[in-house]
């Protein structure tokens, strides 16, 4: 791990003022309290508005405020509060288990947490903080950013094609180009660019392939300056996002069905699920399409593979956008998973 | 406006909601005026994306409208522009066209461009704090402000203390927001 020495803070002002809110900070913690630097200028992206981040890291013990957030002249100060506790689980979530399924159970906040973990500088560590952070390995943290971005992205292409296949365009281009941008941050995590933080990915792109190189445009055009018809974008996506074999089963062995008190109720442009005597929900478009086959006796796999069909979109891409659309009917018990 | 009356709770969670948004605006105007200084032109055009956002957010909730939140931010912005269609369907259109405007690739273009969304953001969605750094930090203040002067007269809930000052602790001080707007006297690096 690196040390404050070894990263050139410089002398100017911006050193200057680092190193005096650094002090600080660490100056006001107990004895048992590590305090990390983190973020886009420790990672070598930030400029002079961007903004200091910090990770205390307690021993132990209930958080009051887990963010604060100070202001200083040209930038502010976001310091996160967090135990070693949870550091050792969020290190046990991303190295115990880095398979598929896993990955897709972590929010961005643990992946991008644990790329910053893995790369801050520490200003002060606590006696006996020291095993867990070693934990939080770069190299780690950049398989774990790619993957993640994968999965998003396949996850926002799929959402995007249903949505194109809906007739909605605006949303369509929006979630492809989110697609695009994920895909490019996961490329470049397999180079070894791991911040997750998507805001960053033209910086990084620049800053590993030369700004306007050929792969620099490749990575970044689809998010910032997408060409032609959402159907075009679409099509490019596509080629960028490529499954391995164990996510695509993975994805596909997701099945749900309708809880045993639910009916369906056809309708007129919407259809309707009534669960006991307590709830309803209205559901529409290709949701209502596979609620309808559900009660008509077909299993998941059945009713997403007729309803992909005739909704003209890939049955994994369908599968997966599904599965995001019907989460609500999920957590409020229409939908049970199988 | 006329009489907006509602359960305090409600107004509570508007409000933080409120906060959030200026937070938004306040490090997203921080991104594009220190990303336009350092030549981050990729920076530059992804910041610009996030204030229109949070603008067109902004907008909404002051025509007291609330927008449905969605999984992520890719579903919550397209929620939140089917609302503001619902609402305002040419405005929505204009919103829509300068998300999708592609990102210019010289320097004058992308500069014109922002420029473009900025003015946009303040006259036509009313959005004063999209205007410069300063404005977002004044517009963050003056949202934490308000909360926390209603949320000390209803004993003290669901107040933000998440913030902190210069060499003092995040008490019951309400004094923190001059010192806010006191960093503001200072030079702005991103505009000198």
């Amino acid at each position: 791990m690196k040390t404050l020495a070894d990263i050139a803070l410089g002398d100017d002002e911006l050193g200057h003022e680092i190193r005096r809110e650094v002090d600080r900070i660490v100056s006001s913690l107990p004895d048992d309290a590590s305090c990390l630097l983190t973020g886009s200028i420790i990672e070598g992206l930030g400029n002079r508005n961007s903004d200091i981040d910090v990770y205390v890291v307690h021993g132990s013990g209930a958080l009051a405020n887990p963010v604060a957030l100070g202001m200083r002249q040209s930038r502010y100060v976001d310091c996160e509060y967090m135990t070693l506790g949870s550091l050792d689980q969020l290190a046990d979530r991303v190295s115990g288990d880095t398979g598929w399924a896993a990955l897709l159970e972590l929010p961005l906040s643990s992946v991008d947490r644990f790329y910053r973990v893995s790369v801050a500088v520490p200003a002060r560590v606590a006696q006996g903080a020291e095993a867990t952070l070693k934990r939080f390995d770069r190299q780690l943290a950049c398989r774990t950013t790619r993957n993640w971005a994968l999965v998003n992205a396949h996850q926002l292409l799929a959402r995007g094609a249903l949505l194109l296949a809906s007739g909605d365009s605006h949303a369509a281009a929006l979630h492809l180009r989110q697609a695009a941008l994920w895909s490019c941050t996961s490329a470049l995590g397999d180079v070894g660019e791991g911040y997750a933080s998507a805001k960053w990915a033209g910086e990084k792109a620049a800053r590993h392939y030369r700004r306007d190189s050929a792969r620099h445009r490749e990575l970044t055009d689809d998010f910032l300056r997408p060409h032609g018809t959402p159907a075009e974008l679409l099509a490019r996506v596509r080629a960028s996002v490529t499954l391995p074999e164990e996510l695509d089963a993975l994805l596909s062995a997701r099945s749900c069905v309708l809880a045993e008190q639910v009916r369906h109720v056809p309708g007129t442009g919407s259809d309707h699920l009534v669960r006991g005597r307590s709830s309803v929900a209205e559901v529409g478009g290709a949701v209502a399409d596979v609620c309808r086959e559900l009660a008509a006796g077909s299993t998941w796999a059945q009713a997403t593979s007729r309803t992909a069909a005739r909704w003209d979109v890939p049955v994994t891409e369908f599968r997966t956008a599904l599965w995001h659309r019907t989460a609500p009917l999920r957590s409020t018990g229409f939908l049970l998973t199988d | 406006m006329l009489v907006r009356n509602e359960p305090a709770m409600n107004w509570m969670r508007r409000q933080r909601r409120a906060v959030d948004l200026e937070l938004d605006m306040m490090a997203a105007r921080f991104d594009l005026e220190g990303a336009l200084e350092a030549g981050q032109w990729e920076l530059v055009w992804m910041a610009r994306q996030e204030l229109l956002v949070a603008a067109a957010e902004i907008h909404l909730r002051g025509r007291g409208v609330e927008p449905v939140k969605g999984a992520d931010i890719t579903e919550t912005t397209w929620l939140l522009l089917d609302r503001l269609a619902q609402v305002d369907a040419a405005l929505a259109q204009r919103v829509w066209a300068l998300l999708e405007q592609p990102a210019p690739l010289t320097e004058p273009g992308l500069r014109a461009a922002v420029d473009d969304a900025t003015a946009f953001m303040v006259t036509t969605l009313a959005v004063p704090s999209a205007v410069s750094r300063d404005a977002a930090v004044r517009g963050w203040a003056d949202a934490i402000k308000l909360l926390r002067s209603v949320a000390r007269e209803l004993g003290g809930m669901a107040q933000s203390d998440d913030w902190y000052l210069s060499d003092s602790d995040p008490g019951e001080r309400l004094d923190w927001y001059d010192e806010v707007l006191g960093t503001l006297a200072g030079p702005s690096p991103a505009q000198g």
